[in-house]
């Protein structure tokens, strides 16, 4: 092996920086990980209090009151309507707003003012934004809708235009050299390019909103949550674990339902490491 | 006088401000080919995109098809073929050659994905064309490099256009297909008039296909030029 010493070059530099600078940002990461527990106080806190509170717990919920699923599956659907169609106006009004705030679609400036957009909708957690069209509109399913259609335009935007941005790029230039127009480029390239992710973040906000539905009903904005505040307050555990389980069950059928959508659409899904 | 459809005088290309290749000046005549030679990294593939309008020129001017860079030419007198088939992976071989149709669209059109039924039968017709019959419906991620390669071309000929700009065209096709391939090149070109300039790695099909070669060298060489066009007239 030759020792003649080589001149250190530009792209030499660059790439020592680029390992330092990301051990700094590990190390950063874990030392602000140690401050936050420190500060919470975790380190302090005691588990055989929760024991004792979960022994309680199961005695109360164990056996579980089955009369309560009637009731309990009127109210899941009227979650699951809310979801859906929270989902839905959610994920419509976020598309256009996204596609403005992908970096490789449009100028900076309109780039910003569509995150500052999509930023300012996920300030509030859907909770919060049912309490106020609670307060605007009164309770019931229209004011869970408007909040989880609203939280939803926040979240999935935010994941829709990081997913356009990872997009190859040489079909969009192919095409834009071919002279289709911007919007074309949008309509045929960037969104067929896009459609796994786009379904695939579209399921994963309807169960992470029927979950917020359930939750957004003790406020008052309609769903199965509403059930849920009545029997808590009543101390009803064993009509409460049904109506938990019940979420649940959904849950995982729209996680199944994600999977064979995604199948559809897309073909094959699975890979070499999943078989 | 024979048109160029594309002119550079001085022309410098490159990424982010840093040039790769400088003072650059050739034409292409109507109906010529033009093939550029060199070492993997000395900017061939970013000179095409620059004249396929993707990245700005850095310095100099170029025209292309009567357009002055950046500014690009009219929809639909454009042909690209980029070096990685750029391709919806998605979509069917035929919704991907007919992209190279999309000039032909309205914005109803466009929003409701409905081509004429002329640009289909065209598209289909190219597809035959390319040797991939019976591959229209395929989604282009189940088609073989080579398969996705000949996507590509059809993609550019169904535009029939006057300049086609061809990154590696014949990589990934076996010596057959590129000799068909050439075929339907130098009959599009005998019909329309159509100028290429092309990305060649492979010596021996740089000369077949070419009036003239240009070898690009580093940063700041001459660019030597040499007069090719050994291919017999089909």
């Amino acid at each position: 092996m030759s020792n003649v010493e080589r001149p250190i070059s530009v792209a030499y530099v660059r790439s020592r920086l680029r390992t330092v600078s990301r051990s700094i940002f590990v190390l950063v990461l874990l030392t602000f990980a140690g401050w936050s527990v420190v500060v919470l106080e975790l380190h302090h806190v005691d588990l055989s209090g929760g024991v004792v509170g979960l022994s309680f717990l199961y005695g109360a919920a164990i056996p579980p009151e089955m009369s309560v699923l009637r009731v309990g599956i009127g109210g899941l659907v009227e979650t699951l309507y809310i979801a859906y169609l929270g989902t839905l106006f959610g994920v419509m009004l976020s598309m256009p707003i996204s596609l403005l705030a992908s970096r490789n679609l449009f100028p900076r400036h309109i780039n910003l003012l569509a995150r500052w957009m999509l930023a300012g909708l996920r300030v509030l957690p859907s909770i919060l934004w049912a309490v106020i069209f609670v307060i605007l509109l009164g309770t019931g399913p229209p004011a869970g809708v408007l909040a989880i259609t609203l939280y939803t335009v926040g979240f999935v935007g935010k994941l829709e235009y990081e997913s356009f941005e990872g997009l190859d790029n040489e079909p969009m230039e192919a095409v834009s050299a071919l002279g289709a127009t911007r919007l074309q480029v949008l309509r045929f390239v960037v969104i067929p390019q896009a459609v796994n992710a786009l379904i695939s973040q579209s399921m994963f906000m309807f169960e992470y909103n029927v979950r917020h539905a359930a939750a957004i009903g003790i406020v008052g904005a309609g769903g199965i949550g509403y059930y849920i505040m009545a029997y808590l307050n009543f101390h009803q555990f064993d009509r409460v674990v049904v109506l938990l389980a019940l979420i649940f069950a959904v849950v995982i059928v729209v996680d199944e339902l994600s999977y064979h959508l995604r199948s559809l659409f897309l073909g094959d899904t699975s890979t070499s490491l999943s078989t | 006088m024979t048109k160029s459809p594309v002119h550079c005088r001085e022309l410098a290309v490159g990424y982010n401000g840093e040039a790769v290749l400088e003072t650059l000046s050739f034409t292409v005549p109507e109906g010529e080919t033009v093939s550029l030679v060199g070492r993997s990294g000395c900017g061939k593939t970013t000179l095409l995109k620059t004249l396929a309008g993707i990245l700005p020129p850095l310095a100099g001017e170029a025209t292309v098809l009567g357009s002055r860079l950046p500014a690009a030419p009219p929809a639909g007198t454009l042909g690209y073929i980029p070096q990685g088939h750029g391709l919806v992976p998605h979509e069917s071989a035929l919704t991907n050659v007919l992209h190279g149709r999309l000039s032909d669209l309205g914005i109803l059109r466009s929003l409701l994905g409905r081509y004429p039924k002329d640009a289909v039968r065209e598209a289909r017709a190219a597809i035959e064309q390319v040797g991939l019959a019976g591959k229209e419906h395929s989604r282009v991620k189940e088609l073989s490099g080579g398969q996705q390669r000949r996507v590509a071309i059809a993609r550019a000929f169904v535009q029939e256009p006057d300049l086609l700009l061809a990154d590696e065209m014949f990589s990934e096709l076996d010596r057959e297909t590129a000799q068909s391939i050439i075929r339907c090149l130098d009959s599009l070109q005998a019909e329309t008039g159509m100028a290429v300039v092309i990305v060649e790695h492979n010596l021996e099909i740089a000369h077949e296909i070419s009036d003239t070669v240009l070898a690009l060298g580093e940063q700041g060489d001459e660019m030597p030029t040499e007069p090719a066009r050994n291919r017999s007239s089909s």
